[in-house]
């Protein structure tokens, strides 16, 4: 193999497809770009077994072939180089030579064919989704996504994917969220896939912007298409909890209030709290509502007046303020809405308006206080 | 002497450890008189149970703490079970630590009934530790009516290990001028934090007793130990500067074990991960501590280590749940059919005995 390459586009892309790589691997192969030249177009992959990502970029090819280059060896010395051309050269020894005006470094490569192949992804349907549609309904769900590797249905965002609907839902069974919306169409494909967290935290870099982003799904993979990438992710392959049969319908005891004064009550308070747990008590009145905390191990406590609109009986709930505070911050609407029905059932928050063609509906679990036994 | 080489000439410290004699079933003994000079373990004598603690007479037979229950009836067909009271255990806890404190408040407890005191300086102005040794063995026994052992040195390495030269009912002393000569001898495997595997290794490169780790030179132990290498180039020179700590607070527990070689065999996996297990629970009971966030670590051969964790939302509460959790984290782990070299198993999310009980955060049923 042996190309050159101007500096900027190469360190641009070699710091994409670095993301990827793992630092440590069992697999020492998976530390290692893979370069891929044929004619002048270079491929570069990397790969962390769940998650591949494959970058295209136009180069003066001299001679074709392959060679795997330890990642954070080409990363750093790329980066360093002055403005310029670079040429990189792979040896029958496995040794790689890289030339630049700063002068000439040698790296051990290591063999191409170690590195896995890419995923074949097999009859694949093909979504459209706006993308600032996409990345606003994954950074809303990314809050409750499980961390319980004993509940891996709950490691990832359920897509639910009908001709006219597109929902993500996640949870992490102390909280929920569900965001569907209809400004959305897939005549061909109807179907429920959970994909990783760590392939939609790397997706959201891609869905700035305006336009429309394609997403492949097959019965193992998902694959992301734009401009010179393509990113591969494997498929979460468990069945997620019937999450419709938890979301409240009878919850009649309703308040409504202000979403950030509420949001800054939380943060105020919970410095009291107990910093384990985080538990607070809201308690909801007609006239006048409070949220206070005590902790008998720091010897704190605190309250403090909040004005709820609310017309129904007491009502004293313990929450984790943290989780309330990720909930809080999903809500775009100067008001929202909290839904409740007894201490210790599940609460569903929502903004005072939908957007049009949009529903979220979250949910949160409440803490069972002492004084509620 | 003038008073500038007073100052920079280091102080000798004076550190106990106390450690009661085989202390639930000492208690079991204490309390059941039918019990008496009889092999009795704490435990359950159910097929999953394990030995919390043995009383002497037990231990005659090769019952040990942490055997599985089947087997120490098999060792000893006599043998008589009972059942742990933890909450007698503590209020015993309690009252020794309330001795301790008499003469000093730099007492470092280690679980239930093991605990280090710095008496360098103390409440009473004693000068001799060995007297102080004495003097609290005498009033537990006459408080509790149970018998301790104490190992006095000038640090908390050899203090441990003197309080285990003369059980039951011991008082050892290694003074300043016997630490280079007590060390010398000492077998390998004696020394604190070398364990079965470790000591395979020393013996394999020579090492036997203490004057044959003091012979190796830093360079090499470095080499064959890691960072370990330099914990014994210090123990075995009698430097070991850990303060007694009166408030440290636990933040885990647990256990890990080294296999002699790498396992990949998953029914001996699942054994030995039983029997992390059982000694974790062992280690909670004592200090008489539950957690919600079980932690198991995976380190393979090639030295790669993995851990994988879960959080119950209430916390554990027997050994049962403990073991099904720990075999589900084993399974899941991320190379199966790479052979393993270590596991361990820790709690951490720790009650520490807090009053805080809170509330319980409750969870969606799906």
């Amino acid at each position: 193999m042996h190309f050159t390459s101007d500096k900027e586009s190469l360190n641009k892309n070699i710091k994409k497809v670095a993301k990827v790589s793992p630092l440590r691997s069992t697999t020492p192969i998976l530390e290692s770009i893979l370069f891929n030249l044929e004619g002048n177009n270079l491929k570069m992959r990397s790969s962390d077994i769940e998650i591949t990502m494959q970058i295209s970029l136009e180069v003066t090819g001299i001679e074709d072939g392959n060679m795997a280059i330890p990642t954070v060896v080409i990363q750093n010395i790329i980066n360093e180089l002055d403005d310029g051309i670079i040429e990189i050269q792979s040896h029958n020894d496995g040794k790689i030579t890289l030339k630049s005006n700063n002068g000439h470094y040698d790296i051990n490569g290591r063999p191409s064919d170690e590195f896995p192949s890419l995923p074949i992804v097999e009859e694949s349907h093909i979504i459209e989704v706006d993308k600032s549609l996409l990345s606003r309904m994954i950074r809303k769900t990314l809050i409750s996504v499980g961390k319980d590797e004993l509940k891996p249905s709950l490691l990832g965002v359920l897509f639910e994917i009908s001709n006219n609907e597109i929902r993500l839902v996640s949870t992490d069974v102390h909280k929920l969220v569900s965001i569907t919306s209809r400004n959305f169409s897939s005549p061909n494909f109807e179907g429920r896939v959970i994909i990783p967290k760590n392939f939609l935290q790397l997706l959201q870099g891609y869905l700035l912007g305006d336009g429309i982003i394609k997403l492949s799904i097959s019965k193992n993979h998902v694959k992301m298409d734009m401009d010179n990438t393509e990113i591969y992710t494997r498929i979460i392959d468990e069945k997620f909890p019937d999450y419709s049969g938890v979301i409240p319908v009878n919850n009649s005891k309703i308040a409504i209030f202000n979403t950030q004064e509420l949001y800054s009550t939380l943060k105020r308070v919970s410095i009291f709290s107990n910093q384990r747990t985080r538990q607070i008590a809201l308690k909801v009145e007609k006239e006048q509502s409070q949220i206070s905390t005590l902790s008998h191990e720091s010897f704190s406590s605190a309250e403090e007046k909040i004005s709820m609109d609310y017309n129904d009986e007491s009502i004293t709930i313990g929450f984790n303020a943290q989780y309330f505070m990720d909930i809080l911050g999903n809500i775009d609407t100067h008001n929202a809405i909290i839904k409740m029905n007894t201490a210790l059932s599940p609460n569903l928050i929502i903004p005072e308006q939908q957007l049009e063609d949009e529903e979220l509906l979250m949910i949160l679990m409440p803490i069972r206080l002492e004084s509620n036994d | 002497m003038s008073n500038k080489e007073k100052k920079t000439k280091p102080v000798i410290r004076k550190i106990i450890h106390v450690d009661m004699d085989a202390f639930f079933a000492s208690v079991e003994q204490r309390d059941f008189p039918q019990y008496r000079n009889k092999p009795v373990a704490v435990g359950s004598p159910q097929k999953r149970g394990v030995v919390a603690a043995a009383s002497y007479e037990a231990r005659k037979y090769g019952v040990y703490s942490a055997m599985p229950s089947t087997r120490a009836l098999f060792k000893c067909p006599d043998l008589i079970f009972a059942k742990p009271r933890f909450h007698v255990y503590k209020e015993v806890s309690t009252q020794i630590n309330k001795i301790f404190r008499e003469y000093t408040d730099l007492v470092e407890p280690l679980s239930l009934d093991e605990a280090y005191l710095d008496v360098t300086l103390n409440k009473k102005n004693m000068i001799s530790a060995t007297h102080i040794a004495q003097e609290i063995k005498e009033k537990i026994k006459s408080y509790t009516r149970l018998t301790a052992s104490a190992g006095i040195s000038v640090n908390k390495f050899l203090a441990k290990i003197a309080s285990d030269m003369d059980k039951p009912d011991g008082l050892y002393v290694i003074t300043p001028n016997k630490v280079h000569a007590f060390i010398q001898t000492l077998p390998i495997e004696k020394f604190f934090g070398v364990g079965k595997v470790t000591a395979k290794k020393m013996k394999g490169l020579g090492i036997s007793t203490g004057a044959d780790l003091l012979k190796k030179d830093i360079k090499e132990l470095l080499d064959h130990f890691g960072k370990n290498g330099l914990y014994y180039y210090n123990i075995v020179r009698g430097n070991d500067n850990r303060p007694v700590q009166p408030s440290r607070v636990r933040k885990s527990i647990g256990a890990e074990n080294t296999f002699q070689e790498d396992i990949v065999d998953e029914s001996r996996l699942i054994l030995y991960t039983e029997k992390i297990a059982d000694e974790v629970w062992k280690r909670m009971s004592k200090s008489d501590t539950t957690g919600k966030t079980i932690t198991l670590k995976v380190k393979y051969h090639d030295f790669l280590l993995n851990t994988h964790s879960t959080t119950l939302s209430q916390n554990l509460e027997s050994i049962e749940e403990l073991k099904i959790i720990s075999k589900k984290l084993l399974a899941i782990r991320k190379f199966p059919d790479k052979a393993i070299r270590l596991l361990g198993i820790s709690i951490s999310n720790l009650n520490n005995g807090s009053t805080e009980t809170g509330g319980v955060q409750l969870t969606l049923k799906f």
